[in-house]
């Protein structure tokens, strides 16, 4: 009924070596913490710069 | 040459099955049609190899039928990736696959008609390697690698070393979480939610880490089925035979 049962496949040792890394993953590296990205700190100083002025108290009242 | 890329994403694709199956939308032989329907026959049989024991899952905890060509399919990828000697000389690696080999082994002498090939179904020798937890940092990343034998039904050396390592195993769960290394997480309180079903009193609270790892665990469809079988064993009955 399977085709597959009259076939025997053996893996060569590369991939036999693939999968049996596969199966022991190691754990991964330590991961920092989320930090703000330097590039976008130009951004944030022009923001700043282009803001609008304070509103100033009107004179005479 | 099948290449490792082939390898993961006919693992991912077997685990999606398997997580389809666990959650109701099984059909008839789900292992066999994986292998029936991939366009390359290798890679599907590595993906049964790398599931392992997890290829049952479905059978044993949601009682979906284990067919005799899903069987015949497990034995094929025993047959087709054979089982690294675990000698003492073996290296870890070596080793910690032998287990997984044993695990999936013994499952398919169980539920399988044929039986399991003699090579994998002989214990890999009486994990000594593993009764040693002092440096329990490397060895709860060896027993997040044996994470398939946290599964009801399974028993042997290794879960006996798990019995009387919880707190090495709640160590290994909260140095994970605090490295962000949560698939690695999520597989040690696999083995945390398999002590609690077992009955062993635990220094660590699997549940609510459980659910902080689910969030963050990531999408991989591997991870996805450590954390369905995790789900399974902190919310069914625990065994009759309780230990602790």
């Amino acid at each position: 009924m399977l085709a597959q049962k009259t076939v025997r496949i053996v893996a060569t040792p590369a991939e036999a070596s693939a999968v049996g890394s596969m199966m022991v993953e190691p754990e991964a590296t330590v991961s920092d913490p989320p930090l703000p990205a330097p590039e976008a700190a130009g951004f944030i100083l022009a923001l700043l710069l282009m803001s609008p002025k304070e509103p100033k108290e009107p004179k005479g009242k | 040459m099948t290449t490792r890329a082939d390898f993961a994403a006919a693992t991912d694709e077997l685990a999606n099955r398997v997580l389809g199956a666990l959650r109701g939308a099984g059909g008839t032989a789900l292992v066999a049609r994986h292998i029936d329907s991939a366009p390359d026959t290798l890679a599907a049989l590595a993906a049964v190899r790398v599931l392992g024991a997890d290829t049952f899952s479905p059978h044993l905890l949601a009682g979906t039928p284990f067919h005799a060509d899903d069987a015949a399919a497990v034995a094929r990828s025993l047959d087709a990736f054979p089982t690294p000697a675990a000698g003492p000389s073996a290296r870890p690696e070596e080793r910690t696959v032998a287990w997984r080999d044993w695990a999936t082994a013994q499952l398919l002498a169980r539920f399988g008609e044929n039986g399991a090939p003699p090579a994998a179904a002989e214990p890999p020798g009486a994990a000594d390697d593993l009764a040693d937890t002092t440096d329990w940092q490397g060895w709860s990343v060896r027993m997040a690698q044996l994470a398939t034998l946290a599964t009801p039904g399974l028993d042997g050396p290794v879960h006996e070393t798990a019995r009387r390592a919880a707190l090495p195993l709640a160590r290994g769960v909260t140095r994970s979480v605090l490295r962000r290394d949560f698939p690695t997480a999520v597989r040690l309180v696999r083995w945390l939610a398999w002590l609690g079903h077992e009955g062993v009193d635990l220094p660590l609270d699997p549940a609510p880490v459980h659910e902080h790892v689910r969030l963050l665990g990531g999408a991989s469809p591997r991870t996805a089925l450590d954390l369905a079988v995790t789900d399974h064993l902190l919310t069914a009955r625990p065994p009759e035979a309780v230990r602790t």
